[in-house]
């Protein structure tokens, strides 16, 4: 039936070409058990279920903070790597690189979009959260799921902490001296904690500037090289890391804990 | 109709399996073969007291280990367990502090008594040893540049003869003493002596608090 | 006249009075019970959330920082790189704010007219995520990214001078979502505004679904249903939090000084702060008696405050006045949200006694690190 064959789109013979429905199972999705299949048989739409109810895909009710949250994630994973390609986490070259990020690599936007992404960040969880709180999402089942997501914002916090301190600029280490004094005064771990000074053995204190919970953090006595080199790791492997294992169970828990929040 | 008290006590009485079964037939043939649940729960009840069976005796592990000695393993691996994991984390821990700190001695000599005049804050040590150098009229002593608030490094104003924390605004006169803002106590002195060679000594590592009563102490200042 | 303006708000906006002002209004705002309902509905606070509402909200937000723009002074602040995204966040949190509210509003009404809320549609009327959902979160990201790529090329990334660990810039300021907690530490220790309330913090934000009993409102807006809910969340959440990043970010100057949005920030600006303890207070100017050297003894007034605050007063409530709420809530329940609510409530106490008695510590043992 030559005739058939010449009326099919391109579009056409190239979803229904074998390579393609090697990768792509359903071929062009046209009809709905297509599209259902679309979804259901693509390892990264499948975090979505393949039918929703009508409300959920209505930008006035999810305001999309959470989806832009981990959009944003990924932006600012991208762009991490391809700034740690130049950024070299040393006292010596820390702000030089910092300045030559800007001036002598091309597309020289690259620190401003992780920058103001990871602002953008801060937000949007803190939004997503305040979306969920207004629309009474957190009731059972999906009280664990809330705690979670208090965690995940508790680490893009924290994410958007360490990376503070890279630029190696005034603003970086003043902020990161002034938010990791506070480590000293936890109550028995910090050296000016309250009940540190019973932590002690005849007239050796155990907890003392050099073996509190803020010098494991510093890695010295100040925010100094061993900080940088820390607060680079944290900030590019370690928060990363267990962000992305609670996101995991956060996106896994949204699927099992019934899916969107809705009206009964 | 519910099992009278006749028939129960036959049950309960019954001599052996076969003996139960012609009883349970009894029963049924009295209500014309009909043989509803609850008499079946009542009669079931009845027979799991008279013939008890425990039906996972085979999986059970008293054939193999008798009870207490199996706790006692049992005890004794997650004990192993727990431990191997708390050292596990306890070295983690310990990786966080390293042995060898790349900072400034704790302990330098600055120069002579009087290098330093009377009155006067030195400031020629903050920025490499973190320490101001005070001398008024009887002694020299060394103080902590760090804010006893959060931990910023205040200033010394000539003009209004304080150190201000530019962070939340504590003050402090130049004995270290707090007099304004939220520094919950004063500056913290360091260990102060003459060494061998006339020159003065400052050891970071002993520190002296005003609040613990500590800075009448020898050694917390220099007589001169 | 605009001096005049801007000498108001330079006033106006001293946390003493602002703080104030917005705790007073806030129950009118989101009214928690029928009384407030009513007087917020006789002066029509509840138009906020109407369309008209949300523009004159959006026209004073920008009046001030256009007007703040012309201000020489308050233009530094604001042209500052990381305060860029404090204004943003003024905005998107004044807009979803009132975007809730008025859809909670629009619920409420159709509740009470027996509808079902905006949200529900017919159970078996399903959409397809294959294109319906994913080509909408296709579009936001897309409109995202231009905004971030343009905002990016806009305005660059901030960098001040290099490092210098001996020379502390004044102020000094915590990253800008921090800025909540760093004007804590004006009121309590590092180790309690640092430490135990964002633990107790973030304690208690996990917590919220576990303590709040009410099954209603689950799943659309709604405000009639969960009001209690809504207040308590959002004063913690808008004056916790979101008016003291504001306080801090704009309004704290040269050593932690509070200036108003529009005067000079001078370092030299001089702010009496003698501030004296409870047990101060009690023996030296009470008794007329020099403090005791005993430290349990000088602070056991300040022990037994705190010790009625935290452990008697629950006790008491439990009895009067929230006695239906702790037969509800059970015990276990009725302590955590205890422990949680009145810590909550120390920050606003503890800022109103600096103020009005310039009271320091109700413990003070620095002795021990241990103030309160």
């Amino acid at each position: 039936m030559p005739e058939d064959k010449k009326k099919e789109s391109l579009l056409e013979k190239v979803g229904n070409s074998p390579v393609w429905k090697s990768i792509f199972r359903s071929g062009v999705p046209r009809t709905r058990r297509q599209r259902m299949y679309a979804v259901l048989g693509n390892v990264f739409l499948h975090l979505h279920p393949a039918r929703l109810p009508r409300h959920a895909v209505k930008v006035g009710y999810t305001w999309c903070m959470g989806g832009l949250s981990f959009f944003l994630f990924v932006v600012l994973t991208i762009t991490g790597i391809l700034l740690m390609f130049y950024y070299r986490p040393t006292v010596e070259y820390a702000f030089t690189d910092i300045i030559d990020l800007g001036e002598q690599v091309p597309l020289g936007i690259m620190r401003e979009i992780h920058r103001w992404g990871a602002h953008c960040m801060v937000l949007t969880t803190w939004l997503h959260m305040l979306r969920v709180f207004m629309t009474g999402s957190y009731k059972p089942p999906r009280e664990f799921n809330w705690a979670v997501g208090v965690i995940l914002m508790t680490l893009t916090l924290l994410l958007s902490f360490t990376g503070y301190l890279l630029p190696w600029d005034q603003l970086a280490i003043w902020a990161v001296t002034v938010g990791t004094n506070m480590a000293r005064a936890t109550p028995f771990l910090g050296s000016e904690g309250p009940g540190a000074s019973l932590l002690a053995i005849g007239d050796i204190n155990l907890i003392h500037s050099a073996s509190d919970v803020r010098f494991a953090l510093l890695a010295g006595r100040f925010v100094g090289e061993a900080t940088l080199l820390r607060f680079y790791v944290l900030h590019c492997i370690a928060v990363p890391f267990i962000a992305m294992i609670f996101m995991a169970v956060h996106f896994w828990r949204i699927r099992k804990d019934g899916g969107i929040s809705g009206p009964l | 109709m519910k099992l009278t008290k006749e028939e129960k006590q036959s049950l309960i009485q019954a001599k052996s399996e076969t003996d139960w079964y012609s009883i349970c037939d009894e029963i049924k043939s009295k209500r014309n073969g009909i043989y509803p649940n609850y008499l079946a729960r009542e009669i079931l009840e009845i027979f799991n007291n008279k013939f008890p069976v425990d039906k996972y005796k085979d999986l059970s592990f008293g054939q193999i280990i008798n009870r207490k000695s199996f706790l006692n393993w049992l005890t004794l691996g997650w004990l192993a367990f727990a431990g191997a994991t708390g050292g596990f984390f306890t070295v983690i821990i310990r990786f966080l502090f390293p042995n060898v700190l790349f900072e400034p001695p704790q302990s330098f000599k600055i120069g002579f008594p009087n290098d330093f005049e009377a009155g006067k804050v030195d400031l020629r040590f903050k920025k490499s040893h973190n320490v101001w150098i005070v001398r008024d009229d009887e002694k020299i002593i060394a103080l902590s540049t760090v804010c006893t608030h959060l931990g910023c490094t205040p200033n010394w104003l000539e003009a209004d003869r304080k150190f201000k924390c530019p962070c939340h605004g504590s003050g402090f006169r130049s004995s270290g003493m707090h007099f304004e803002g939220p520094a919950p106590r004063p500056l913290e002195r360091y260990r102060i002596v003459l060494s061998n060679d006339g020159q003065i000594l400052v050891d970071k590592t002993k520190k002296f608090n005003y609040e613990k009563g500590e800075w009448n102490r020898s050694e917390s200042f220099l007589k001169v | 006249m605009i001096e005049t303006l801007k000498n108001t708000i330079d006033y106006l906006s001293t946390p003493t009075i602002s703080f104030t002002v917005i705790t007073a209004i806030f129950p009118f705002v989101f009214p928690p019970t029928d009384w407030f309902d009513r007087i917020n509905r006789k002066l029509k606070i509840d138009k906020l959330w109407t369309n008209t509402g949300g523009f004159i909200q959006f026209i004073l937000i920008t009046g001030f920082f256009v007007l703040g723009y012309q201000d020489p002074n308050f233009k530094i602040i604001l042209m500052k790189g990381d305060n860029f995204p404090i204004v943003l966040m003024v905005y998107s949190m004044a807009f979803f704010t009132w975007y809730a509210m008025k859809k909670s509003y629009i619920n409420d009404a159709r509740l009470d007219e027996g509808k079902k809320p905006m949200e529900y549609h017919d159970p078996e009327d399903k959409v397809l995520v294959w294109p319906d959902l994913v080509y909408i979160e296709f579009i936001c990201l897309i409109l995202f990214m231009v905004f971030l790529i343009v905002w990016s090329i806009l305005v660059p990334a901030p960098l001040e001078e290099p490092a210098n660990p001996a020379a502390t810039p004044n102020p000094s300021k915590a990253p800008w979502y921090f800025l909540g907690l760093q004007e804590m530490l004006v009121y309590f220790d590092p180790w309690l505004a640092g430490v135990i309330f964002p633990t107790l913090i973030i304690v208690g934000m996990c917590a919220i679904p576990y303590i709040d009993i009410n099954k209603k409102g689950d799943g659309y807006y709604s405000f009639k249903e969960r009001r209690v809910g809504y207040f308590i969340f959002m004063y913690g959440w808008v004056v916790l939090w979101v008016y003291l990043i504001i306080i801090g970010t704009f309004f704290r100057g040269p050593n932690w000084n509070f200036f108003g949005p529009f005067e000079y920030w001078d370092p030299h600006k001089l702010e009496v702060l003698n501030n004296v303890n409870l047990s101060e207070y009690f023996w030296v100017i009470g008794l007329g008696q020099p403090l005791p050297s005993n430290i349990l003894l000088r602070e056991s007034i300040g022990f037994l405050v705190t010790g009625i605050y935290l452990f008697v007063l629950p006790v008491l409530l439990a009895k009067t006045v929230l006695k239906k709420m702790y037969e509800a809530y059970g015990p276990t329940r009725y302590t955590f949200l205890m422990i949680l609510g009145l810590t909550m409530l120390a920050l606003p106490i503890k800022m109103y006694l600096r103020w009005f008695f310039n009271l320091k510590y109700i413990i003070g043992i620095p002795e021990w690190f241990f103030n309160i």
